[in-house]
Parts: structure tokens; C-alpha cells; sequence
């Protein structure tokens, strides 16, 4: 009994350690955010948060327009998401549950595609936007990704655990192929869909040198994009900037804690076995 | 229930060609036709241009010159040396964290796992100009708080960023800050697909719990951390954003990465050609190394 | 099943040709006749200005209220956008054939030719536009470093960095040393250990090879020789080394990192001067308000009796991309934001941005005491230096010999590598990435 005890302040003591060194720049963030930018260049360094958050606010929102940059990104990330996970999740389900021709080859192509560093093909990308006139549009920045071969990759994990057997039994009940996807396969993804949405939405949350590139107004700004404005060639305002950073990384706190629960099992089809 | 048939039955009746045959196809259609727009033509458009050079503003065919060039290319081989460097020492520790905090969530004598999970992977679903803001500010050599700490336990100021070695250390500590939690999730995942009674059986047989680490842990979960390794691979390979809001390459080049030294050639120098060509070798680089870590992983 | 490989194939071949099309369509342009209407109110329409940091704000406040006095329907939008992003949208956009650039852009004196040798016809021939005329407004070293290879200004001059050393009175004075009697460099270095004996810190800081360059222009000379071939070992480089190396030998010099790092030992006190560019004074009053007239300025050392004394560092211009589609509002706009004396005296109060405009010399403004620079004359005393800056050909590839020079400098600095192999090492590598020629 006491062993185990032992063994548990042992486990937590060095999970908090972990904890701490994990989230402890975002506490010193929040300190910044509350605090007039000088403070945050004092040494030694403030560790208390302040009550200048007010005064950032209207300092940050002075300098860029932070809710239409929220907006945008939040739009952009959710249509992006649905776009995605229907489209992966039908890719999927085809190399999962169906044998047919090229599959390995298109596969396999997908997966090649991610050792691709994404600056080589930002130019010939940015050509056909530019050739579309669809520069500054929000379907410039959601179309290009939308099939995501990590997330079909995953999907594909998942869907391979329904068992062959559910789907013939459907087929031989007259349900067809269109139907046996939207009824059958997909209602058992549910947390393998809300584990590949957290790596999506995060993805395009984040997503930084696209937008910038292809958003060429400020009211069509991405927060990442938004705030890198903030740092010119001169002086930051850190306080400032720690607030906008602040805004940008609640949402996607605020996302991860919904679905966490389907997470892990998510990921590797966990919920579904053989 | 008959009525969701019936349903079913109309719908097969007009769309009367999707058949189990032909529904692969249609299925994968929308991410096909994404796929070729959006990744395969500017995939096609960059493999052409690294066989051009630029001059005066037109491109011109010129064969392998550009890749010719590369190798002889002593930044290029300095920028591949902190590749490989980060790929040896960042992705072992990384890796290694990111298993023991996986087994530890995975104990059955933890409570609050959900918390330590959403703590753990909290870093990583922060955008890097956030992540970057902050740790600019923590390694500042003057004032930030952790050199703070380092003073008032009586060690010396270290100049994180301005030295070459801290440089990389520090470039280390954040990749390793953002993305182990990322890694945990995905081997916690494959933990848990490891069946019980494995585990059950060997306790029967008096196994401790570090034979039963190494005998099943590790066996069962070697797909599992194979795929975390391929990932990091590639992930290594395309580092980027993390040098270039942290330390700019700097200093003297010492944290300057491949895809960093694609970026430089392409955006600030307008030498698309050669970069596409630092591109394609990335590719090659990645793929015998993670062909390599299959085959090890097979052989064993 | 073919089917569908045929006609995802005939889309694919589509979307290629597309975007092929697209390429071609924006090469024109070369013809148009453009005339700038006489009445200022017959001048419409919507235009994009990109711009960061300082220059936005000045766009923006200073400028647009007065501009649009003048000409009430153009209808100007400035976006703030970080120097680097913007620098990536405008080669992302020029890469791809002009698309979704702006119609006036911020463009750094030494960028404009690494995008004019890459896309020749990138911006707007400004002579063409009837800029000829305010040539002979500007400092010679400015507006030279504007004009492409036919003798057109591609952009419009904006802010210049004519350079001084910025020095600390009250610690010099400390010292016992006279900077009115610092005039070659070696008396600088003199200075120096004395201050830094005093002191136990150092004489002055560098974040990167702009020291070097500055020393180089104002032997004349520069990494490139007029032909555009890598001249950096040549003797004025090779001055500047010696130099170099003696301050860092005396520990004079420190390696600050970076411009954060810069700002923080001034504002400490690390260092006791900064040779640099006069829009230093802008951050000075905005960061160190509490070192108010602790600071002045003397001339930068020669580097033999009676040299020159005068050097440049920075300073940005205006330039109209080809594919603006309103090049006649741009052009008013960019006219107006870069003649208009009283914009620029506004840039120069408000933002620290030293006009290139010489005109705006004789404002009062510059032979008025300023109370934070020691009761001195400030601007005057740069705005004395500005005939005398040599001009220098900023090649198409400085960029890329920057970021040689700046990595070399940093092993001189850290690493210790002895300067004069800094300059032969610098000049290989620079060679190698750029594939230039080296002087004879």
C-alpha cells in the first residue's frame, strides 16, 4: 500500500515538472499581456501579472484589427475543417474498405507529397491563384490543403477497423455505396474524426506564410499574419504583442479541451478493434 | 428502418453506376482533383525550375547546374550539418520524452490524465510567431527570466541566441518544448492499442514492470514509434519556422537549416531555381532515411 | 474508370494552362502613354500603398491628411506590413507575374536593384512620369542609387541614414576625452581606451556588417565596384578590417545580436557611442527618454587627415509596381509623399526619418537646439554630411553578400577569425553564392 502511494507522488512530481516547464510560457505570456511593454524588458523579469490589460487591448486594437483578424481565422479554420474531414475521410474509406486499381500508386503519392517542403511550391501555388484572380479570397487560403494526406493517412488507420463483414451485410440489404459511407462508416469515426480535426484546425490556425502571402488587405488577415505586422523594423510593444499571442492561442486551448476526450483513441483507431 | 431502405433504394436507383466497383473512384475523386490542382502541378512546376537558372529575369534551362552548384556549396553543407545534428540529438531525446511521459499517462495509478494530456499537448497546437514571442524574450541574455534563474542560484549569464553551440541548444529546447507533447499523444494512442492481457499474463509469470517495458512496451509499439520517427524525419528535415522567428539562421549560420537556407535563396535572393533545387534534395534526403528506418525496423 | 483518369487528367491540363496563361497575360504595359492630369481633381480613383513600421504611420498620418486636400478623390488605403513580409509578398507577386501587389510600395535603397536585376520591369519608369524634374532635389547619393541601368528613376527617394557617431557626453566627459578632437579613426580607437578604461564596458556595439559598410562607402567603395564585381577585399575593405580588428584587440567593440540588442546597451550604458545612421534618434527619444540630453553627435572619424567624413546606412523609397492599375493616382501619391517639404519635416519630428529632400534643410527645424541631443543643432549637423556621402552601386546581389558579410562578421566578432581573413573568406563565399566575378 505504501509503495503504491510512493509510486504515485513520484508519478505527479515529475508529470507537474512537466507540466510546468510545458506551460509555464504561456503563464509568463500572460504576465506580459498585463503588463506595459517596459515591464516585460525589466530585469530581474516580472513573474506577477499586472493590471495593464485594458491598456493593451486598446493599444493592440488600435494597431490591427484584431477582431476581424479572429474572424477570419476562425471562418477560415472551421470551413477548412468540414472541407477536409469530408474529403479525406471519402479518401479514407476508399484505400481502406475498397481494392482498386492505382490505389497504391495514389496513395503513395499522397504520403511522398509530405516530404515536399511546402516554400519550394508556394510560387507555382501563388501562380494559379493569381491565374484564377482569386488572390485575397478566403478559398485561396482553405482550397489548397484541403486534401490533407495526413489526415487521410489517419483516417485510413481508423476505417480500416470496421469490419468488412458490417459493409457487406449493408450491401446485401440494398444500401448503397453513397449512403453505406454517410450512415454506416462514418458514424463509427467520430473520434478518429475529432483527433484529425484537432491536427487540422490546429494546422490552419497556425497556418502563417500562405495567408500572408496570398492575403493582400489588411481587413483579410489571419491573426498569425496580424500580429507579425505588429513587429517592424523598429521597437515592439511587447505588452502588446503578448496579449495578441494570448488571443491567439485561447481558441485552439478552447478547441483542444471539446474534443479531447476522443483524442487519443482517435488517433490510431483505438475504439475499434479487428 | 424500413424506411432509411427505401431510401437507400432510391438513391441507388438514380445514381444506378456507383457500384462497389466504381465507388473507390468516386470516393476519391474530390481529393484527387485537389490533390493535382494544388500540390501536384506546383510539385511539377518547381521540379522543372531546378533544372533553370535566372538571369536578367528570364528563367533559362541549364540541367543539373543548380544541382551541380549545390554540392559545392559550403553553406548548403553547413546547413545539412545542423540538420543532421538536430535529427541526432533533438529527435532521440524528444522521442524518448514523449514515450516515458506516454507510459506514465498510461499508468492506472494516475487520476487527472486528461489534464496532464490537454498540459502536454498544449505547445503544440500554438502557432510558432506566438511560441517564438515568448521564447525570444525568456533566452534574452539581459533580461530575460532564465537567465534570471541561472543568476540567482549563482550560475553564469549564457548567451542563448549570440552563441553559436547555445544557439543550437536553444533552437533544440523549443522544438523539443512544442512538439513532444505531439509525439506523446500519438504513442499514448498506440499504448492503448496494446491488448491487456499481454501485460496480464507476464504479471502472472512474475514479470516487473521494466522487463515488461522492454518485452512487450517496446515490441508492440513499434509501429507506432516508427511512424513518430518517420514524422519527426520529415518534420526535421522541413524545421523552419522555428529558426527563422528565433535566432535567424543565426549566428553565423549555426542554426540555419536546409528548408531555412531553401527559404533564403528563394525569398530574399529570387533564385527560385536553385531553391527548388535544395528542394528535391530535401525529398531524396527524407526518403532513403525514412526507407532506412523501415528496413531497420523490419530486419529487427 | 478510363473516364475518369481522362478527365481529371483533361482538368489537370486545364488548371496548367490556366495558370500558364496567367503568366503571359501581365507582361504588358511597355506602351502605355500616361499623363498626369493638370488639375489635381481630375485625378481618381483607389490605390494600395504597402509600407512598415515608421514609413506606414508617416503615409498614413502625416501624409494622406494633406494629400488628400490636394487631391480629394484618390482614395488611399496604407497597409502596415513587417519589413520582411512585405518583401516576401513582393517577391511572391513579382515571381508570379505581378499579381496582388500594391500600387505604391516601400522599397530599401539597397533592395531595389536585387529586384530590378531579377524583373526588369517591375516598377514604373518614374522619369517617364515627369519625376525628372525633382532630380536636383535630392542628395546625389540618394536619388544615383534610384535609376536603373538607362539613367530612369524606378523610385522615388524617401528617408536617408546619413551617418554620425552618436556618443554618450556625460560618460565621455567622465573620461576626459574630447570628441571634438576625434578626427580620424585612430583617434577614435584612442578615445576609446580611455573611455572603456574608465568605464570596464565598452566604446561601441554592432549587430551585424553595417560598420563595415558604412566604412567601406565612406572610403567610396563598396562590396561592389561600379561594374558590379565583388570588391571586397579591396583597400578600402581592407582599412576598415585593420580598423575593426584594432577595436576588437582593445575590447572596444561588442557583438550585440541583434536591433533589441543594440537598443538595450545603449539605453544601459554598455556602450558610450554608436556610429549610426541619424534615424537612431527616433528610437533614442521613444526608448531612453531618461538619457535626454545625454547624447550628441561628431562627425564620423576619416580614415586619414582630412578624409571624408560622411557615410550612409538605409534609408527607403517609393516605387509603383508595373501592374498597379491606377499608376497616375500612384504616381501623385508617391510624388507628393516624397516633395512636399512639410511632409517631410513631419517625418522627421513625428517618426525621426531624415528627409533626402534637401530643400527641407533650410527648415528651421534642423538649425533649432534639441534639448535631448545636448542642446545641439542635431539635424544640422547631419544634414552638414549629406553632400559629401559618396555614392556606392548597390548591386542586385547585396542581399546575399550581406548575409555573407553579416554571418563573417559574426565569426570575426564571436569566433574569433582575424578581420583581414574575414574579407578574403567573405569574398570566396559571396563569389561562390552569387557566381560574380572579384576585382582584379
Amino acid at each position: 500500500m505504501k509503495s503504491i502511494y510512493v509510486k504515485k507522488s513520484l508519478l505527479h512530481f515529475s508529470l507537474i515538472v512537466g507540466v510546468i516547464i510545458s506551460l509555464g510560457p504561456f503563464y509568463w505570456m500572460i504576465v506580459g499581456a498585463t503588463n506595459p511593454s517596459g515591464d516585460v524588458l525589466s530585469f530581474p523579469p516580472k513573474i506577477i501579472p499586472g493590471n495593464y490589460f485594458i491598456e493593451n487591448l486598446t493599444n493592440l486594437s488600435e494597431a490591427i484589427p484584431i477582431i476581424k483578424a479572429l474572424f477570419n481565422s476562425a471562418l477560415i479554420a472551421i470551413v477548412f475543417v468540414l472541407a477536409s474531414l469530408l474529403v479525406c475521410s471519402m479518401a479514407g474509406y476508399a484505400f481502406a474498405k475498397f481494392k482498386f486499381k492505382g490505389s497504391n500508386i495514389i496513395f503513395s503519392s499522397f504520403l511522398l507529397a509530405m516530404m515536399i517542403p511546402y516554400q519550394a511550391t508556394i510560387i507555382p501555388l501563388f501562380q494559379i491563384f493569381g491565374a484564377l484572380d482569386w488572390i485575397n479570397t478566403y478559398h485561396a487560403v482553405i482550397l489548397p490543403q484541403i486534401c490533407y494526406p495526413f489526415a487521410i493517412f489517419l483516417i485510413r488507420q481508423n476505417m480500416k477497423g470496421i469490419p468488412d463483414s458490417m459493409i457487406e451485410a449493408a450491401r446485401i440489404d440494398g444500401a448503397g455505396e453513397i449512403s453505406i459511407f454517410f450512415k454506416l462508416a462514418l458514424p463509427t469515426m467520430k473520434p478518429a474524426l475529432a483527433a484529425v480535426g484537432i491536427f487540422l484546425f490546429t494546422h490552419q490556425w497556425n497556418n502563417f506564410m500562405w495567408p500572408l502571402i496570398v492575403m493582400t488587405s489588411s481587413d483579410m488577415y489571419t491573426l498569425p499574419v496580424a500580429l507579425s505586422t505588429l513587429a517592424g523594423l523598429n521597437s515592439v510593444d511587447y505588452g502588446q504583442l503578448m496579449l495578441g499571442t494570448a488571443i491567439s492561442v485561447l481558441p485552439i486551448m478552447v478547441v483542444f479541451l471539446m474534443l479531447q476526450k476522443h483524442f487519443v483513441s482517435g488517433i490510431l483507431g483505438g475504439s475499434v478493434k479487428e | 428502418m424500413e424506411n432509411v431502405s427505401k431510401k437507400v433504394q432510391t438513391n441507388q436507383y438514380k445514381g444506378g453506376w456507383i457500384t462497389p466497383k466504381t465507388a473507390p473512384y468516386i470516393f476519391i475523386l474530390p481529393a484527387l482533383l485537389l490533390f493535382l490542382a494544388f500540390t501536384v502541378y506546383p510539385i511539377i512546376a518547381s521540379f522543372l525550375l531546378s533544372f533553370q537558372t535566372r538571369s536578367g529575369g528570364t528563367y533559362t534551362f541549364s540541367g543539373f547546374d543548380n544541382y551541380v552548384r549545390l554540392f559545392t556549396d559550403p553553406i548548403f553543407y553547413k546547413a545539412l550539418g545542423n540538420t543532421f545534428i538536430i535529427l541526432i540529438v533533438q529527435v532521440p531525446i524528444m522521442l524518448f520524452l514523449a514515450l516515458l511521459l506516454a507510459v506514465f499517462l498510461n499508468s492506472k495509478l494516475l487520476n487527472m490524465r486528461g489534464f496532464y494530456r490537454v498540459s502536454f499537448f498544449t505547445p503544440a497546437v500554438t502557432s510558432l510567431v506566438a511560441a517564438s514571442i515568448i521564447f525570444i524574450l525568456l533566452l534574452n541574455a539581459d533580461y530575460g527570466l532564465i537567465n534570471y534563474i541561472l543568476t540567482s542560484i549563482g550560475l553564469e549569464k549564457i548567451n542563448w541566441l549570440t552563441n553559436g553551440f547555445w544557439a543550437k541548444v536553444s533552437l533544440i529546447i523549443v522544438t523539443t518544448w512544442r512538439w513532444t507533447g505531439y509525439n506523446m499523444v500519438i504513442l499514448l494512442a498506440g499504448l492503448q492499442n496494446i491488448p491487456n492481457d499481454l501485460y496480464e499474463a507476464a504479471s502472472i509469470d512474475g514479470a516487473s514492470p521494466i522487463h515488461k517495458f522492454f518485452h512487450i512496451t517496446i515490441p508492440q509499439l513499434k509501429p507506432v514509434l516508427l511512424f513518430c520517427f518517420v514524422l519527426s524525419t520529415i518534420g526535421t528535415f522541413q524545421l523552419f519556422d522555428e529558426p527563422y522567428n528565433l535566432t535567424s539562421g543565426g549566428p553565423n549560420n549555426a542554426t540555419l537549416t536546409i528548408t531555412y537556407y531553401l527559404y533564403n535563396q528563394g525569398f530574399n535572393f529570387f533564385d527560385f531555381g536553385y531553391a527548388s533545387a535544395i528542394a528535391y534534395v530535401i525529398v531524396v534526403f527524407i526518403a532513403i532515411l525514412s526507407w532506412l528506418q523501415f528496413k531497420v525496423v523490419k530486419d529487427d | 474508370m478510363k473516364k475518369m483518369v481522362e478527365r481529371s487528367f483533361v482538368a489537370f491540363i486545364l488548371l496548367v494552362l490556366l495558370a500558364a496563361c496567367g503568366g503571359n497575360s501581365s507582361s504588358d504595359g511597355d506602351v502605355e502613354e500616361l499623363t498626369i492630369p493638370e488639375n489635381p481633381e481630375d485625378v481618381e480613383g483607389d490605390i494600395t500603398v504597402w509600407a512598415w513600421a515608421l514609413e506606414a504611420n508617416y503615409l498614413e498620418k502625416d501624409v494622406l491628411p494633406a494629400f488628400q486636400e490636394v487631391y480629394p478623390n484618390v482614395d488611399v488605403t496604407v497597409e502596415h506590413i513587417g519589413v520582411d513580409q512585405v518583401y516576401q509578398k513582393v517577391s511572391a507577386g513579382l515571381s508570379s507575374g505581378g499579381s496582388g501587389l500594391p500600387d505604391v510600395v516601400q522599397v530599401e535603397n539597397n533592395r531595389i536593384k536585387s529586384f530590378t536585376s531579377e524583373f526588369p520591369d517591375a516598377f514604373t519608369n518614374l522619369s517617364a512620369l515627369g519625376y525628372d524634374e525633382h532630380e536636383d532635389k535630392f542628395a546625389n547619393a540618394k536619388i544615383e542609387g534610384l535609376k536603373d541601368g538607362d539613367g530612369n528613376v524606378i523610385a522615388a527617394p524617401r528617408d536617408l541614414g546619413p551617418v554620425g557617431v552618436i556618443y554618450r557626453v556625460d560618460i565621455l566627459e567622465e573620461a576626459g576625452v574630447d570628441p571634438a578632437e576625434i578626427e580620424t579613426w585612430d583617434d577614435y580607437i584612442e578615445a576609446g581606451k580611455t573611455v572603456v578604461e574608465q568605464t570596464g564596458n565598452y566604446f561601441l556595439g554592432t549587430d551585424g556588417d553595417g560598420l563595415l559598410r558604412i566604412m567601406m562607402q565612406q572610403q567610396g567603395s563598396y562590396y561592389f565596384d561600379e561594374e558590379g564585381n565583388l570588391d571586397i577585399t579591396s583597400e578600402a575593405g581592407e582599412n576598415a578590417a585593420s580598423i575593426l580588428q584594432e577595436m576588437k584587440d582593445n575590447n572596444l567593440i561588442t557583438f550585440t545580436n541583434n536591433w533589441d540588442g543594440q537598443v538595450a546597451a545603449m539605453k544601459n550604458g554598455e556602450v558610450a557611442t554608436n556610429p549610426g545612421a541619424v534615424w537612431w534618434s527616433g528610437t533614442m527619444l521613444e526608448q531612453m527618454p531618461e538619457l535626454s540630453g545625454n547624447w550628441d553627435m561628431f562627425e564620423l572619424p576619416a580614415f586619414e587627415e582630412g578624409g571624408t567624413r560622411a557615410s550612409n546606412d538605409g534609408g527607403s523609397a517609393l516605387a509603383i509596381p508595373s501592374e498597379s492599375d491606377n499608376k497616375v493616382a500612384a504616381y501623385v501619391f508617391t510624388e507628393f509623399a516624397t516633395t512636399d517639404v512639410d511632409s517631410q519635416i513631419l517625418a522627421l519630428t513625428n517618426r525621426g526619418l531624415f528627409p533626402a529632400l534637401t530643400a527641407a534643410y533650410e527648415e528651421p527645424i534642423f538649425s533649432e537646439d534639441q534639448e535631448y541631443f545636448n542642446n545641439q543643432p542635431f539635424f544640422q549637423k547631419f544634414a552638414d554630411t549629406v553632400e559629401n556621402i559618396p555614392p556606392v552601386n548597390h548591386d542586385g546581389a547585396e542581399l546575399e553578400v550581406r548575409s555573407v558579410m553579416g554571418s563573417e562578421i559574426e565569426a570575426f566578432l564571436l569566433e574569433d577569425k582575424p578581420a583581414a581573413e574575414m574579407l578574403s573568406d567573405g569574398e570566396e563565399q559571396a563569389a561562390q553564392q552569387t557566381g560574380k566575378e572579384t576585382t582584379e
